[in-house]
């Protein structure tokens, strides 16, 4: 063989039962190179890294690591043979220490004591190798999302991990920190590692990796190098049909006030994420975008607008009218549609059936309600009518929500949400985890509530989706606003820089 | 679209015989496990079951103590079936019970010269409303103060047991008695006997409507709706505008409210007075009928037959063959405890006890 390949996996299939997750997909990966695995939500890149990492046993196929057919019998013998993992959501204990947290599950030289000495010398040698800059006496909840991230790795390569695997390791990062992660790998890479980089994302693939493997539904779809293809070709590769990467937008000119929010200030689950007397307004047409990292108050403020979340001072004002700390039934009369964050647990009731979810949001509403009977026959009717009209794809409308795929599932919600003819249209990550055609839907149709003069907030960390959509962007960070910006000023760099705690005037300031 | 709408059916059609699957499973081993406990005894576990069988299907008055089981039974279940769909679990059966009769007992002794079907209209309407007051406090404490509803109805219980056992001792007790129990009901506001000849009344008609009206309530109603919303996740059931803090001390309530009814049912058509021991675990083996009725009214009704029968047979196996009638709480115990871990195990194990299938169930993605 010509190639030193230090992981080869050949013909994996997974079976669950009579779906087939993955089928006859190959990966190879070289000493020192940096590997992408793109693919849509669904297309098997979880059930692939999870047969790796020893979660899942493939059902035929094999796996070899430095040209050797290896048996990986569960992540702790994954771990053994050199493979680390590192999650989307970390797996540290915020209230121990750096060293605490990469000495946990490990045996040490003087048990049953543990050598926090030998410990702590051992991660600043790891790191000095790996250019790492961690503290190890640090406290995890110290420490940034992006520092946490380089914590994660260090633990990884603290246990011998020759084979790291990212799995969407950008979605908790701002711009910056993301570059900081880059460097990082690229420089691991150098050291003789190899990096598995799971990712959704066209432009970081094509920036970081050196090979991309794209899964679609579970197949192989190719093996490319990224210095020869373009965004648009691999974007072709991953859907498997042309795509349309950016989003159009007619023209329209704000009208009246709407929304009008003012000091408000709202606890919210950590101390980041609670607002801290912050004041924007919208306008009819306009869609307002909310960007930062997760967690930095974007829940709070839309809870709060809805009424699922209580404020402590400030004022809401909708069209005029005080709406702050209203029942969230008393908001909903004032046709104020919210699209939450989790569409399996708030948005819909998993065990309803459609006709069920679809009424939802109007139990009070004279159209559903007879004296307390449900009005059935209305309520198909209207459930028909929302299936037809939003394309949603499924074997009847008597099933349970649990059973839709999660764009179909998301269409529902939004068909629910327009129909109530909302004044204001509040909207949680509406494309998180959907495929680009689903994608594409939920943005033409907010762009057609746009066309009819509805305000939309809307909230995302996918920064390309909130610069194409929004009129303006508001950057919160920390639970504060640091800018209000015009979408046609929005650049990544500068809404990166605000996502990391920068004030807008402050920017414009320096660079003067 | 008629293919999917076939296989639709098929579907649901699949799921109800696998339920019933499942139940008679559970029914099967508890059977057998309480004929182990049979045997140990000396006892021909068969035989046992023979006169269990034959004291209430051999005669009609055995049918008819069946019934007699089984209509306290299934008014509990049914209230108790509204909690467990609202996500919460009502083990003050008892109390909510003691607190309907005693209510009812003072409504029917205490006033006087009112026509008797708005006398009895009356009392049916207290006894509801004291089930309902003492659910709803254990309600109310949870959406107030998050307090674990299982513990509190449970403390309830006692409560309303010793204040029973404080009024019979003396404010409600009969001067003329030898006994602790309070005067009797009045002749004509007593429940009639359905069978005569038996204790079978027509409180189990008045059960059966309850049975449809639970179907309607928790089927077509908003207020079934909110329930199920409330119980299959709270935090949609916000997002929908319920005000669920009214909404679990409602539900609470309602549950309680059944519990209440049949406190009343049993003294005006079994005792006709308070005394000692008219609770008699109905709390309890209501949970057994609702669970294994699964929740919905009618599986509910046939179960309350079953568990009626088992506890009307038990005494007849007493009389007939010497094994204690507390068998069948082995046997009641056995179906919990199988239907419930079966409920909550990811793998269905009587599913996998019993069937060649394997089945592997799709994660993540």
């Amino acid at each position: 063989m010509s190639h030193n390949y230090s992981l080869s996996m050949k013909n994996i299939t997974k079976k669950f039962g009579d779906f087939t997750a993955n089928e006859n997909v190959n990966l190879d990966v070289e000493k020192g190179e940096i590997h992408g695995i793109l693919g849509e939500n669904g297309a098997g890149k979880s059930t692939l890294m999870n047969v790796l990492y020893g979660l899942y046993k493939q059902t035929e196929g094999d796996v070899y690591i430095n040209e050797e057919k290896v048996q990986i019998d569960g992540p702790l013998d994954a771990i053994a043979k050199g493979i680390g993992m590192i999650h989307q959501h970390f797996m540290l204990i915020s209230a121990f220490s750096v060293s605490e947290n990469i000495a946990l599950g490990l045996k040490s030289q003087k048990e049953p004591f543990i050598d926090m000495v030998e410990i702590k010398r051992r991660i600043k040698e790891v790191a000095e190798e790996n250019n790492l800059t961690v503290d190890p006496d640090a406290m995890i909840s110290d420490l940034s999302v992006g520092q946490q991230q380089q914590v994660e790795i260090l633990k990884a390569l603290y246990r011998g991990g020759e084979i790291l695997i990212l799995d969407e390791p950008t979605g908790v990062l701002t711009p910056q920190e993301s570059e900081k992660l880059f460097a990082t790998l690229k420089m691991i890479a150098k050291k003789g590692h190899s990096i598995i980089f799971i990712s959704h994302k066209l432009d970081e693939v094509l920036e970081i990796c050196d090979k991309v493997t794209i899964l679609r539904r579970g197949k192989n779809v190719g093996v490319v190098s990224t210095e020869n293809i373009s965004k648009k070709e691999l974007a072709g590769l991953m859907v498997g049909r042309e795509v349309t990467l950016s989003i159009e937008k007619e023209d329209i000119k704000p009208g009246k006030l709407v929304l009008d929010v003012s000091n408000l200030t709202v606890k919210g689950s950590t101390v980041a994420s609670s607002l801290k007397s912050i004041s924007f307004s919208a306008r009819e047409g306009e869609i307002i975008g909310i960007a930062g990292v997760d967690g930095n108050g974007q829940r709070e403020l839309v809870e709060a607008i809805a009424g699922l979340n209580k404020v402590i001072s400030g004022t809401i004002k909708v069209n005029g009218e005080d709406i702050t700390n209203k029942s969230a039934k008393e908001i909903l009369k004032r046709k104020i549609a919210l699209i939450p964050e989790s569409r399996k647990v708030v948005g819909s009731v998993c065990q309803f059936n459609l006709v069920d979810n679809m009424i939802l949001r109007q139990l009070y509403d004279k159209k559903f309600n007879c004296w307390g009977v449900i009005k059935y026959k209305e309520a198909n009717i209207y459930t028909d009518e929302i299936i037809e009209e939003y394309d949603i794809r499924t074997a009847g409308k008597s099933i349970c929500a649990a059973q839709l795929s999660g764009g179909n599932l998301q269409k529902l919600i939004l068909g629910r949400e327009i129909h109530l003819d909302p004044n204001l249209l509040l909207a949680m990550h509406p494309t998180r985890g959907l495929d680009v055609g689903a994608i594409e839907f939920v943005h033409e149709k907010l762009l057609e509530q746009r066309k009819a003069g509805k305000t939309i907030v809307y909230v995302s960390t996918e920064l390309e989706e909130v610069m194409g959509l929004s009129d303006r962007i508001i950057v919160l960070y920390n639970g504060k606003i640091t800018g209000i910006v015009d979408q046609l000023e929005a650049s990544r760099e500068l809404l990166g820089r605000m996502m990391a705690g920068e004030y807008i005037d402050d920017i414009k300031e320096a660079s003067l | 679209m008629i293919n999917i709408k076939k296989l639709m059916l098929k579907f649901k059609s699949e799921a109800l015989i696998n339920n019933l699957f499942n139940i008679t499973i559970a029914i099967v081993v508890a059977l057998i496990i309480s004929g182990i406990f049979i045997l140990f005894m000396g006892v021909n576990p068969f035989y046992a079951f023979e006169m269990l069988f034959y004291g209430v299907f051999g005669s009609v008055f055995g049918i008819g103590e069946m019934l007699a089981k089984a209509t306290p039974l299934l008014l509990v279940g049914l209230g108790v079936s509204i909690a467990f769909k609202g996500g919460m679990t009502n083990l003050g059966g008892d109390g909510q019970f003691l607190v309907g009769a005693i209510l009812a007992t003072i409504a029917g002794t205490n006033i006087v010269g009112l026509p008797t079907p708005i006398h009895m209209i009356l009392i049916v309407i207290v006894a509801a409303l004291g089930g309902a007051i003492w659910g709803g406090i254990a309600g109310f404490l949870k959406a107030k103060y998050n307090t674990n509803e299982v513990i509190m109805t449970i403390m309830m219980n006692y409560i309303a047991l010793y204040i029973f056992s404080y009024l019979i001792e003396s404010p409600l007790r009969d001067p003329s008695g030898v006994l602790p129990q309070s005067k009797s009901i009045p002749i004509p506001l007593q429940i009639p006997k359905l069978l005569t000849g038996t204790r079978a009344h027509i409180g189990i008609i008045f059960a059966l409507i309850l049975v449809i009206i639970v179907y309607l309530l928790v089927n077509k109603t908003m207020f079934g709706y909110k329930v199920k919303v409330i119980g299959i996740s709270p935090k949609a059931a916000v997002y929908a505008g319920i005000n669920t803090f009214r909404q679990t001390i409602l539900i609470m309530a309602v549950s309680g409210a059944f519990a209440g009814i049949a406190g009343m049912v049993q003294v005006y058509a079994i005792h006709f007075r308070l005394l000692d021991g008219i609770a008699g675990g109905f709390g309890f083996s209501a949970i057994v009928v609702a669970l294994l009725g699964r929740l919905n009214a009618y599986g509910i009704l046939i179960a309350s037959l079953f568990v009626g029968a088992l506890l009307a047979g038990a005494n007849s196996m007493q009389v007939s063959s010497g094994v204690p009638a507390s068998i069948v709480g082995i046997t009641q115990a056995v179906v919990i405890l199988l239907i419930l871990i079966n409920q909550n195990s990811k793998s269905k194990f009587l599913n996998k006890l019993f069937s060649k299938k394997e089945r592997e169930v799709v994660q993540d993605e």
